[in-house]
């Protein structure tokens, strides 16, 4: 079987949440992850959907990630505490068209930090991504001030992306599962199965996805 | 695996390369029902034959073909192909097969050949779709992506990337329409086979940098290669362990090309066949082949079947399912620890599948039901029949199979109690009808043109078929309030003029206000409106991007990052943003209120008109968009009760589930599933609803019918939230409207039969009428989760009753099982209360033995009638409660 073939190990489930105001890509980038596919044609989501992929780190781990969708209008928000319980991680999407989107990251995360409550806050897995850089033309919130908020709030992982060229789409949902894989205590997955140093354990995570 | 072995025939090369004609090629292998969407829109899906042929040239070519590009001749020859692909090999004599020979005319253009067949009448309508036929020499394909079905995608694609640096359109195969998978001649997946073959012409790697990619490494000599021992049949697709060493060791005397390049064909066959498409979702369309009708049927038998799966450890418990050799295959994952989430997968896999039975089942009463009423009234006979096995034997089986005891189940319905039948089965409202409620019984003058007829009458036709399209301007002004019932053509005109006037007054009060322009909240509300409105409906011809406001979707994308707009789009931006600020005390705008506007659109296409239906609409939904989300909190736990009353064995599941707090209903109940049904069929529903029949809150009960229709897949597959959650939300598209709306009425009828029996048992013992509601409140706080219903006094007083009954001594074997049911007569029709007798009609229970050894205990049989009122409820029977928002429902009058 494919991907199969070394050492069997438990397989990690990660509930991924995307958040971010309406009409940033919340819906693309998930389709563009999980599918690789990207449409004009997406509705404004109503309450949530999510769609599963399985991912397959560097290091060999393999995660069953699940992915988010929500209704971006802050109007919805006091839904999510249905959605985003058992959350592992999250994405935080902005448009880099739209300033406004951008200035919203915080209050985004604040009131997820509050819904989700998770132990330590302060290390909850998040991925900053501003979307859309393919309009480069119109863009408005530079790459060095979304940086900036990212380092100021913990170093928070940074990507530009473009859901629609499917430019650093995966490089961002790696991240923030890997993170999330590592706050999963190493007993917690390896502790019934001892897991052999693959050969190719130094490949780039690129390479390593498995869907 | 069923079948034989592969026969070991090697033909000579001659037999592959005769043509006998030159514009004639040879198929040597088809599959059926490969898919090119050329949108997003169901419609605009093409179906069509993937093949691979060998040209008169000796190159073997790929190809796709549309369905309705084919002869009927060329037709049979694909059909015949896909269903044994390797005739030529058993046949001795290909050449003279027919079958295997279709006629191809050859467009040298750049080496490929274009598929056209015989002269096609309707060229016109057929040149659009004759632009994705291709045919490629397979040398040309440089790589294939292969996304093979996986729980977020039923169907999986193929994608051809050619040398040219070109990609073909991707091609869907939607194998459980394609002949040779449903009749059993193939097991595997489409695009699985489509590879094998390939590798067979080509050399073929899987991408070492994505998994999902394969590269063509050149041809093949063409001669051998397709000789019929190489060419994987059905039954040798997932090799036995035999067949694998047949293949990697070839006997000597086998001179095919395995023997010859045996790493490459190997590798790739191996890959395919076992890797490709997802082990469980391999597994899965091996159980669903092979044991499609045990599990398809929603019966007793597959219930059990299917629960029995799901129950144990899941691994195991497939196995006794699967044929010896997959079952091996499955052990061996289990051992490897990572089957337990592909199962989990399955259970949606399987709850999709055995839905498509109730898809079918809806279009077949659907379809009784047609032809019923085109019999005319003549069929009553037949009708009375088809009732019992349409939509009412549904219904009496959530009852009658109900193994255990739930809190409302003591009450349940006699198995044969009349129930009201649903009115719903009439044609659409026409013009002649309604203008018939305008004339006056004695054939009196009406010059002021009022509506005569009473408005329940109206309400109870639209309420029973709907409105005929042209009527609906006119129609829905009433129902949305619009209109006053009386009102004189005048008053009509002297509306239609006032609520005109008004609205261009509020609109220019936003839109000629040059401070409002600047502020945040016209920035961001007016930013939300164009994405929200730029993307809803959008495949609808009138919500079309047109050459003034649009132009080209891509070039808007790629500049905006938005499709183009239209002058209608245009018109619904500016009706959001007045309702905007005319409402902006309240709410102002909400996502989602654009799904809700363009129906309504759609019917007036007319600014004023629209925004004043649109603002009549949203009165009745505003509380669905409040900030604190407490109205969407009142539908989703008003439907949980609902639930819980129609259907208690569901609602338990749903509770241990996790999911009882009915978020999987979050998207239909806000919209009125705007998302779920086609365009057509939300006008229909929507005026329906609007007439407030038999309860303003209809909407819930079409939910709950449908869910009730799922019941048992949702109890049989569906084990956590999230899966709840897909399952439902996939439903999409697929529910039959007038199978729900049918359905909603009959659990309107059977649960408000079930609200009385109690409430007026429990009048009778002097308990509150209505619970608090708060009991069953689906959480939207942090940190508790809807296990709080669990715990409510009926379910553990329901279980306390069960537990005491199954303590009585039994005078058969399946009294243990068996629950005794009290039943009432069905008398909703003559408005009085129900009353109460023994259950004489459940075949299981012995009721005589029932009255006579247990009544005494149960204080049952006694169903005094003296005054032919409703009995109510023995004091052994512990009632559960009403919730206020349940109670309230029924409350109110109601007509019938």
């Amino acid at each position: 079987m494919y991907n199969r073939n070394y050492s069997p190990r438990r397989l990690v489930y990660i509930k991924a949440i995307i958040l971010g105001d309406s009409g940033v890509g919340k819906t693309s980038l998930m389709h563009q992850y999980v599918r690789g596919t990207f449409s004009t044609q997406y509705k404004a989501t109503i309450g949530a959907d999510f769609m599963k992929k399985d991912v397959e780190l560097s290091d060999g781990r393999v995660a069953d990630v699940a992915c988010w969708d929500t209704a971006g209008q802050e109007r919805f928000q006091s839904l999510g505490v249905a959605f985003y319980r058992g959350a592992d991680c999250c994405m935080l999407c902005f448009d880099v068209t739209n300033a406004r989107s951008f200035e919203n990251l915080e209050s985004w995360r604040d009131e997820f930090l509050i819904q989700v409550g998770p132990r330590d806050p302060e290390s909850f897995p998040f991925v900053v991504v501003g979307n859309k850089i393919d309009m480069e033309g119109k863009r408005v919130v530079s790459q060095k001030r979304a940086m900036e908020w990212c380092a100021a709030k913990g170093n928070i992982p940074y990507f530009e992306t473009s859901a629609k060229k499917d430019i650093n789409v995966e490089e961002a949902f790696k991240t923030v599962v890997r993170n999330a894989m590592d706050q999963e205590s190493d007993a917690d997955i390896y502790s019934d199965f001892p897991d052999p140093i693959r050969i190719d354990a130094d490949d780039q995570d690129s390479q390593a996805c498995a869907c | 695996m069923g079948g034989g072995p592969v026969e070991a025939t090697s033909p000579e090369f001659s037999d592959y390369c005769i043509v006998s004609e030159v514009a004639s090629v040879r198929l040597l292998y088809s599959k059926s029902k490969v898919y090119v969407y050329r949108s997003a829109d169901k419609r605009e899906r093409i179906a069509g034959f993937i093949c691979i042929v060998q040209g008169p040239d000796d190159q073997y070519y790929i190809a796709w073909t549309p369905e309705a590009l084919l002869s009927e001749h060329d037709r049979e020859s694909y059909v015949q192909v896909e269903l044994c692909p390797n005739f030529s090999g058993h046949s001795g004599a290909p050449d003279t097969t027919d079958g295997a020979q279709v006629s191809i005319s050859m467009l040298s253009d750049e080496g490929s050949i274009l598929v056209s067949t015989e002269p096609l009448s309707h060229a016109s309508s057929i040149s659009a779709i004759a632009n994705y036929a291709f045919c490629k020499p397979v040398g040309d394909v440089s790589s294939l992506l292969i996304h093979p079905p996986s729980l977020t995608q039923w169907y999986g694609s193929v994608i051809l990337n050619m040398a040219d640096g070109s990609s073909l359109a991707p091609m869907w195969f939607h194998d459980d329409e394609s002949a040779s998978t449903l009749l059993g001649m193939t097991r595997h997946w489409g695009g699985d086979e489509l590879l094998v073959w390939l590798a067979h012409a080509v050399s073929i790697e899987r991408s070492l940098d994505d998994p999902n990619r394969y590269e063509v490494r050149g041809s093949k000599s063409p001669h051998i290669i397709l000789s019929a021992s190489a060419t994987p049949s059905a039954s040798t697709v997932l090799p036995t362990p035999q067949q694998r060493a047949v293949r990697s060791e070839p006997p000597a005397s086998a001179q095919t090309a395995d023997a010859r390049q045996p790493r490459h064909s190997t590798d790739i066959i191996d890959s395919a066949m076992s890797g490709n498409m997802d082990p469980l979702i391999h597994q899965v369309k091996e159980l669903r082949w092979g044991i499609l009708e045990r599990f398809s049927r929603i019966t007793r038998t597959v219930k059990d079947a299917a629960s029995s799966f799901i129950e144990t450890p899941v691994g195991r418990q497939v196995a006794p399912y699967i044929p010896p050799s997959l079952g091996g295959f499955g052990h061996a994952q289990s051992a490897a620890g990572s089957l337990v989430k592909e199962y989990e997968g399955a259970r949606i896999y399987l709850a999709k599948w055995a839905a498509q039975h109730i898809i079918d089942q809806q279009h077949e009463d659907g379809e009784r039901e047609s032809r019923l009423a085109a019999a005319g009234p003549g069929a009553a006979s037949d009708r009375r029949r088809s009732r019992d096995l349409g939509p009412t034997s549904i219904w009496e089986e959530w009852i009658t199979e109900n193994g255990d005891l739930g809190a409302f189940e003591v009450i349940t319905t006699n198995r044969t109690a009349d129930l009201p039948q649903p009115i719903r089965t009439r044609p659409p409202l026409s013009a002649e009808q309604w203008f018939g409620f305008f004339e006056p019984a004695d054939g009196a003058k009406n010059p002021e043109l009022r509506m005569l007829a009473d408005s329940d009458s109206v309400r109870k036709a639209v309420f029973a078929g709907g409105v005929e399209e042209d009527m609906r301007p006119m129609v829905w002004k009433y129902l949305l309030g619009i209109y006053p019932w009386g009102c004189s053509e005048q008053e009509r005109k002297d509306i239609d003029k006032e609520r005109a006037d008004e609205y261009w007054v509020l609109k220019d009060s936003w839109l000629s206000d040059p401070d409002l322009k600047d502020s945040e909240d016209f920035v961001e509300q007016s930013g939300r409106i164009e994405k929200d409105v730029l993307r809803t409906d959008r495949t609808l011809p009138l919500f079309a991007t047109d050459s003034v406001y649009g132009g080209d979707d891509e070039v808007n994308v790629t500049a905006h990052g938005l499709p183009g707009s239209s002058a209608c789009l245009e018109q619904m931006k500016d009706i959001l943003m007045t309702f905007h600020y005319y409402d902006k005390a309240s709410l102002g705008y909400v996502q989602g209120m654009s799904d809700l506007l363009a129906p309504i659109y759609s019917v007036y296409q007319d600014e004023p008109t629209t925004f004043w239906a649109f603002t009549a609409f949203m009165k009745r939904m505003r509380s669905h968009f409040l900030r604190d989300q407490t109205g969407m909190q009142d539908e989703l736990t008003t439907m949980a009760h609902l639930v819980e009353i129609a259907n208690p064995q569901l609602f338990r599941h749903l509770e241990a589930c996790d999911a009882s707090n009915m978020f999987c209903c979050y998207r239909w109940l806000l919209i009125w599933f705007k998302r779920e049904f086609g365009f057509e069929n939300i006008l229909r529903l929507w005026e329906v609803l609007w007439t407030d029949y038999l309860t303003d809150r209809f909407v819930l009960f079409v939910a709950l019918a449908i869910l009730q229709r799922h019941a048992d897949v949702i109890m049989d597959h569906l084990r956590s939230p999230e899966e709840v959650l897909k399952y439902v939300q996939d439903l999409s598209e697929t529910i039959d409207l007038n199978d729900a709306l049918k359905g909603a009425e009959m659990c309107f009828y059977k649960v408000r039969y079930r609200v009385r029996v109690v409430e007026k048992s429990r009048k009778e013992r002097g308990l509150p009428l209505a619970a608090c509601s708060s009991s069953t409140s689906p959480d939207l706080s942090a940190g508790s989760s809807s296990n709080s219903s669990s715990s409510e006094p009926g379910n553990i007083d329901a279980g306390a009753n069960a537990n005491q009954m199954t303590e009585l001594p039994s005078s058969d074997a399946s009294a243990d099982r068996e629950v005794p049911l009290i039943s009432f007569e069905w008398e909703e029709s003559h408005q009085s209360s129900p009353s109460v007798v023994g259950d004489k009609t459940s075949p299981a229970l012995n009721s005589d033995a029932f009255s006579a050894d247990r009544s005494p205990d149960l204080a049952l049989s006694n169903p005094s009638k003296e005054d032919g009122e409703a009995k109510t409820l023995d004091a052994a029977v512990v009632l559960p409660e009403i919730s206020e928002s349940v109670h309230s429902i029924f409350a109110r009058g109601y007509k019938l």
